[in-house]
């Protein structure tokens, strides 16, 4: 069953569209990635999701036919950019925002103990927002967004400004929510970090759906048509090969991308006969990067802000 | 369910109430306030006071006032500090270019306090004239201008054939009282009439209470749009209208801040009752018996009259509250730093200091047209509709209405507040034009 549906939707700011006829929807228990560069329309569309702004035309609804309005409760939302109020406790934050989101104040300050251990912060409970390093306060926002054990938990970038633990950690307890049934739709402009998280991913670009499938059709459409090149010595002599679209040559390494997914054992021959010294040959899926590139490419459009 | 206006209105209450801010104003404030009243009255008896002797050159063209002089600043209590004279006079005989240049010089190094010149046909209408390097020692001035009025009245009663120690009675001047006629009925039937004491202490206990509000909705303003902002800069405003329709926010905000302000009245009037109630028992333990019959005349009027005139604060509060309250939350709401919120916010600000310097010449005249249609301008009611009431009761029709007003200005502004409100906590960047804010409010 569908959690969350979008029918053709639109939104414009004045003469700038910011979404142009999106349209997807996401199954329950499942983790669904929506990507883009800056400025694609991901935190408009969230927005819209959560009925923060309306759209202009097109329909969004939740768990079969119900509107956000009586969705609300039971979603949970990590803004793009971070805050909490800094010259409140802890506790009395996570509790303010639990209470709007329809929790008892006893059911909330159970949750809220079981949370702040999980995270290791009991002993911050009674301690002021800015008395947190930037990594806590993180956490905290985390526990606000998921406090009231949400079905649909919406996650506007989460893993900007995070060090590589805390990354880590989240990483883990989304899937860890997956596994309990929530689902999970979350935003990111580092392909990379989805890889292997999503079940199911939405490229946009300038407003509009570039690609919407399942993480492994869509490698499965684009082919194998890198290679990962181990190698003593120099690249130079098959730099002007036929074969290669580019190289992205690291020293000792390199990702070569090919013109054609076929052109493989052309290149092993060539670095053969030019007398290479080749220790690790692999033939690779492409990176999100990479088909998010050609997807723009594909369109007639250019990528201007992809990083 | 929890209700969710609730929720907002017990974060904003609790996190303001529990504030350090909030404690310390609960006492500083009167402290402040009874600092400011004991301040100004000590300001004007220390006027002219100096622990350094200070010289006055007397340029008699006369040559026979300046003895006369010397034993009036003797007598005259403007010139003594701790029962001495602190002031001494110099004769200078005759005004040339040089003596006046030669004063002069030793006024600005300040071996001169102030030099004077009397003419020699100051008994008929000569001027005198004071010189000093500053023409703001009103209390020296009029003190001089008193000692010299007397020693030329004097020569010209003696003159006429009036014996010298008769003209002091002769020039008294009549006892002249104001008394307020109420438009109550007294006691004895006849309609109330209120003495000057009783009218300075009604009018003194309203001038404190136009004070507080006027104070009460700056401050609470500010506060107010200071949160909408934080909510705004930290985007925890997103996740709050996620679960709460924007103008119920707005609305959970104005209710919780308000509420702030009433338990500080509240704990005020409460000790303030008290403590008037109490005030002869109090009196007593600091051995004063038999109270001053000012005193108790003020108790007194405190008494009868601060039941009607709280009434009227509270009233007159809550609507200037949310009136101007609304509209800080909405500069909040289309800023978004401090410093371009507190600019924006600079001509609200003007709009609530209007009509508080209004008042200072419209009480004056309580029931002059002017007073009377600017008292209904919507924005300036709170403070000079209020002034009015303590000053001069309005008809009661003319209240009635201009309540009903203020209501729906309170229920206009809100509405197109409200609106604005909405769209702005989720802009970010540029402030609206005007025009914009326009389209805002027909979203």
């Amino acid at each position: 069953m569908n959690l969350l549906q979008l029918e053709n939707v639109y939104k414009r700011f004045g003469d700038f569209t910011a979404v142009s006829d999106i349209s997807f929807s996401i199954e329950k228990g499942t983790v669904y990635g929506l990507l883009g560069p800056n400025g694609a329309g991901k935190t408009t569309t969230l927005r819209m999701i959560m009925d923060i702004i309306a759209p202009d035309a097109g329909s969004i609804t939740f768990s079969g036919d119900r509107q956000a309005r009586d969705f609300l409760d039971q979603i949970g939302y990590l803004p793009e950019e971070r805050g909490l109020y800094r010259k409140m406790k802890v506790q009395d934050v996570i509790l303010f925002i639990a209470e709007l989101k329809g929790l008892y104040k006893q059911q909330a300050l159970t949750e809220i103990e079981l949370w702040l251990e999980k995270m290791h912060l009991s002993e911050w409970a009674n301690k002021r927002i800015d008395e947190l390093s930037k990594g806590m306060a993180q956490k905290i926002q985390f526990i606000t967004t998921v406090i009231h054990k949400p079905e649909l938990i919406i996650l506007d970038e989460p893993f900007s400004g995070l060090d590589p633990i805390n990354m880590t950690l989240l990483k883990d307890l989304m899937l860890e929510l997956r596994d309990n049934g929530s689902t999970i739709i979350f935003s990111t402009h580092v392909m990379e970090q989805v890889e292997k998280l999503c079940d199911r991913i939405c490229l946009i670009h300038q407003g509009k759906v570039l690609l919407e499938d399942e993480l492994r059709a869509v490698k499965q459409a684009f082919g194998k048509n890198s290679v990962e090149i181990e190698y003593l010595g120099s690249l130079e002599p098959i730099r002007d090969s036929d074969y290669i679209q580019r190289i992205n040559d690291f020293g000792q390494y390199a990702e070569v991308k090919l013109k054609s997914p076929d052109d493989y054992r052309f290149v092993l021959q060539e670095l053969v006969e030019k007398g290479i010294d080749v220790t690790r040959f692999e033939l690779m899926e492409p990176t999100l990067h990479e088909i998010f590139v050609q997807s723009v490419e594909t369109h007639g459009g250019t990528v201007q802000n992809a990083k | 369910m929890p209700n969710k206006i609730i929720t907002v209105i017990k974060r904003e209450y609790m996190t303001r109430v529990k504030s350090k801010g909030f404690i310390v104003s609960l006492f500083l404030m009167p402290v402040l306030m009874s600092g400011m009243v004991l301040l100004s009255s000590f300001l004007t008896v220390i006027e002219g006071k100096t622990e350094k002797i200070r010289k006055i050159a007397i340029v008699d063209g006369t040559g026979e006032i300046f003895t006369q002089m010397q034993d009036g600043i003797a007598g005259h209590s403007t010139f003594q500090h701790k029962g001495k004279l602190v002031y001494q006079l110099e004769e200078e005989s005759v005004t040339t270019q040089e003596t006046r240049t030669a004063l002069r010089e030793r006024l600005n190094t300040k071996t001169l306090y102030a030099y004077l010149e009397i003419p020699k046909d100051v008994f008929e209408n000569g001027e005198v004239r004071f010189y000093a390097r500053t023409a703001t020692n009103f209390a020296v001035q009029s003190a001089l201008r008193g000692i010299i009025s007397n020693i030329v009245r004097d020569k010209r009663f003696a003159e006429s054939g009036y014996p010298r120690n008769e003209v002091s009675r002769l020039m008294r001047s009549v006892r002249f009282n104001a008394y307020a006629v109420k438009s109550s009925k007294g006691k004895d039937g006849d309609t109330a009439i209120e003495s000057p004491l009783e009218t300075g202490a009604r009018i003194g206990l309203g001038y404190i209470l136009v004070f507080v509000l006027y104070m009460f909705v700056l401050i609470y303003g500010n506060s107010i749009m200071r949160s909408v902002l934080e909510e705004k800069t930290t985007r925890i405003v997103e996740v709050i209208i996620s679960s709460i329709k924007p103008h119920q926010l707005l609305l959970g905000k104005l209710v919780g801040v308000c509420a702030v302000c009433l338990t500080m009245f509240a704990i005020w009037v409460v000790f303030g009752v008290l403590l008037v109630m109490n005030m002869e028992t109090l009196l007593g333990i600091f051995g004063v018996d038999n109270l001053p019959i000012q005193l108790s005349q003020v108790i007194g009027t405190v008494k009868a009259s601060s039941t009607e005139g709280l009434i009227y604060f509270f009233i007159y509060f809550i609507i200037g509250f949310f009136i101007y309250s609304t509209l800080y939350a909405v500069v909040g709401a289309i800023c978004s730093s401090e410093e371009e919120a507190q600019q924006t916010a600079a001509p609200l600000t003007i709009l609530i200091i209007v009509p508080f310097v209004l008042m200072f010449q419209l009480f004056r005249i309580p029931d002059s047209t002017l007073s009377i249609l600017l008292s209904h301008v919507p924005f300036f009611s709170p403070i000079l509709m209020f002034m009015r009431v303590n000053v001069l009761m309005p008809p009661l029709w003319e209240i009635l209405l201009n309540i009903v007003v203020m209501c729906t200005t309170v229920l206009l502004v809100t509405l197109i507040s409200a609106k604005i409100y909405r769209v702005g906590i989720l802009m970010y960047g540029k402030r609206p034009t005007i025009a914009q804010l326009w389209q805002w409010m027909r979203y």
